[in-house]
């Protein structure tokens, strides 16, 4: 299967959930002619349309595989796994900022992505994740006035406080 | 001369609107330059602090953010192929690309002098045809809406690349996110999932930061540091006559879509933006060196938004209709202090009108100084390590759409978009249709069905309303036209494969 085959086959079944979905919304009485399931059906019916286009000519022009063609599959999926792991930090900041706070969680962010770029752990890598931070702070909460997630901190001052 | 003695007038009566307007243009470009910060969000911040503020010095403030916020929406564009605004998404294409090249310094000062000339243009507008060219905003109906949000959608035959039906699915695949949320006319939930935060729909910003930021973050984990800028690079390059002579095209182009779009309500920066890229492109002598770093390509979107900074104003302040968000916000502005736009304003509140004309002006110097200013640190950040800057960018990505709505489900959903952005470059799917499907969606859905119900079901009624019937006429040509090239531009590239063998 080439490339463009993948992608054809995955907006079919984009296009086929959707239209399901699309098929159960409910009907409402003040519904106007087209409904609120019109357009987006035949939104479906076009990605459908389009993608089975797309599997078609990627059969017809089917070639064979150029030389080097496995080592570029390396490096590509080599990549993917490069990005999944920015992918996790993020997701990792998502899940833990409302208990860790947005400073120290912003901190590791920093400092993390940057290890995981190919940085140094170092004093100096710990310093400008520190002072980004700061940084970062200072503009959304100080300057914007934008509360960012505050974490576990401020009740745990107030109990020890106690 | 009237119209220029009461401004100068506003002037020395309210001195004020020279510090506000130095003080917006700032804080609109700091605002505008943070991915996830939209001009009207950077406006909105500004409004708790007008309240005690002089009316005029104010709504001066805030005209002035807007422009700011404009022209520092492309500054991440450039730098690190992130949209600070919307209206900067087609910036990135070349922009881009020229900073690739090392050519940052070169794309920056096109950037800055044609959202100079687009606001210079959309300011003599505003203060000339604000009630005269009103009328044609006021005469818009649903049917026009669909003819505009179709014209827009047509683009897409263009931005489609080596592929029109990868080019299409992903226009439909735009269509389909802008159909998540409460359905326009009898108010379902559509692809709610039951979750509340998916009521209002998807926000077209957190498409764009993860298709664009998000998704070039994740790609840029597996790639060797890029190449850094040079000193000669980075020193600011404004256009020299050759390039002013080359961009003149392209900018005359900008600032008449941007000043159509300014003064159609829904119109607004990003769909201008589009348009005139694309028209720029197809009346390009270098059609080719678009979205491989065209200095056109750059200078067509910027002369939009400039235009559109302005002129979008014109309804707000003649009818009371804002024809975007931050026109929405600075009527706002105006309400805070007992003042209704509208064509009753220039009646009760002259001097505050001639004040913001002023303002305006003002803001047109204080985008060259404060810009000049503010590039500067902007280079600089290109020349730092890459791995602390990727870094920092994806954590300011995280607070910044975080700071949208102080979501964290709608950090979720810009990763998320990172991850469909990353597939689509996987599998070379032209992500810029897609963005035009969300940003128009909504639009074009809800008038169409709305004129329906008007007309009792018949689809004759868009051809009835002449606007309409000329918008829908001027798309189908664009399509027309873009299958033809791409057609004969298969043609011959087969023709020289069967050449080659």
């Amino acid at each position: 299967m080439n490339r463009d085959f993948v992608a054809g086959l995955l907006g079919l079944v984009l296009a086929i959930v959707y239209y399901a979905m699309a098929s159960k919304i409910q009907v409402s009485q003040l519904a106007d002619d087209v409904g609120p399931e019109g357009l987006p059906k035949i939104y479906a019916w076009m990605l459908g349309g389009f993608s089975t286009l797309l599997m078609v000519r990627a059969l017809l022009q089917r070639a064979p595989a150029p030389a080097g063609t496995a080592e570029v599959k390396s490096k590509e999926a080599t990549a993917a796994r490069r990005g999944l792991g920015m992918l996790a930090i993020g997701v990792g900041y998502v899940v833990l900022v409302p208990t860790l706070g947005y400073p120290l969680c912003i901190t590791l962010v920093i400092a993390i992505a940057t290890l995981y770029q190919g940085g140094q752990m170092s004093l100096r890598t710990a310093a400008i994740s520190a002072l980004g931070a700061l940084g970062l702070w200072f503009v959304f909460v100080f300057l914007l006035h934008i509360g960012q997630p505050a974490g576990i901190w401020p009740e745990l001052i107030e109990r020890l406080a106690r | 001369m009237n119209e220029l003695m009461a401004m100068f007038g506003a002037v020395v009566a309210s001195p004020m609107i020279i510090p506000a307007a130095f003080g917006g243009i700032a804080w609109g470009i700091l605002g505008g330059a943070l991915p996830g910060i939209s001009p009207s969000i950077t406006m909105a911040l500004l409004l708790p602090f007008t309240y005690g503020a002089d009316p005029t010095a104010a709504v001066v403030l805030l005209a002035s953010t807007y422009l700011g916020a404009e022209y520092g929406g492309s500054i991440p564009a450039i730098l690190i192929r992130t949209p600070g605004t919307n209206s900067a998404a087609a910036t990135v294409i070349d922009g881009y690309a020229m900073k690739e090249q090392g050519k940052a310094g070169e794309a920056l000062g096109i950037s800055l002098y044609s959202t100079l000339l687009g606001s210079i243009f959309g300011v003599i507008l505003l203060i000339t045809l604000t009630q005269p060219l009103a009328n044609v905003a006021l005469a818009f109906q649903p049917t026009s809406y669909v003819g505009l949000g179709v014209l827009g959608l047509s683009v897409i035959a263009s931005l489609a690349g080596e592929s029109l039906i990868k080019g299409m699915m992903a226009g439909f695949i735009g269509l389909m996110i802008a159909t998540v949320g409460t359905d326009p006319v009898t108010g379902l939930n559509r692809f709610t999932f039951d979750d509340p935060e998916l009521l209002s729909g998807i926000p077209p910003i957190l498409v764009m930061v993860g298709i664009y930021a998000v998704a070039e973050l994740f790609e840029q984990s597996s790639q060797p540091g890029w190449r850094q800028t040079n000193s000669a690079d980075a020193s600011i390059k404004m256009p020299d006559a050759l390039m002013r002579a080359r961009l003149r095209v392209a900018q005359v182009i900008g600032a008449v879509i941007g000043f159509i779009e300014g003064l159609t309500p829904g119109g607004g920066g990003t769909i201008a933006a589009f348009l005139s890229y694309n028209e720029a492109k197809r009346w390009s002598k270098k059609p080719e060196e678009f979205g491989n770093g065209s200095p056109e390509g750059i200078a067509a979107p910027e002369t939009a938004n400039g235009a559109v900074s302005a002129t979008a104003l014109i309804p707000m302040l003649g009818l009371g209709i804002p024809g975007s968000n931050s026109a929405a916000v600075l009527l706002g502005g105006f309400l805070i202090h007992g003042m209704t736009p509208g064509p009753m304003l220039f009646t009760k509140h002259y001097d505050v009108v001639m004040g913001l004309y002023a303002g305006k002006v003002i803001s047109l110097f204080a985008l060259v100084i404060v810009g000049y200013l503010i590039l500067r640190p902007c280079i600089w950040l290109v020349n730092r390590p890459k791995h602390y800057l990727m870094a920092f960018i994806f954590a300011l990505v995280l607070s910044g759409v975080y700071a949208i709505h102080n979501s964290l489900f709608h950090v979720g959903i810009a990763l998320a978009f990172g991850v469909i952005g990353y597939g689509m470059k996987y599998f070379r799917i032209p992500t810029l249709p897609m963005v035009l499907g969300v940003v128009l969606g909504f639009m074009v859905e809800s008038n169409y069905r709305r004129a329906l119900v008007l007309s009792d079901g018949d689809h004759m009624t868009f051809t009835e309303d002449p606007i309409a019937a000329t918008l829908l006429a001027l798309a189908a040509i664009f399509i027309v036209i873009s299958l033809v090239r791409h057609f004969r531009d298969s043609l011959k590239s087969g023709k020289a494969e069967q050449k080659a063998a």
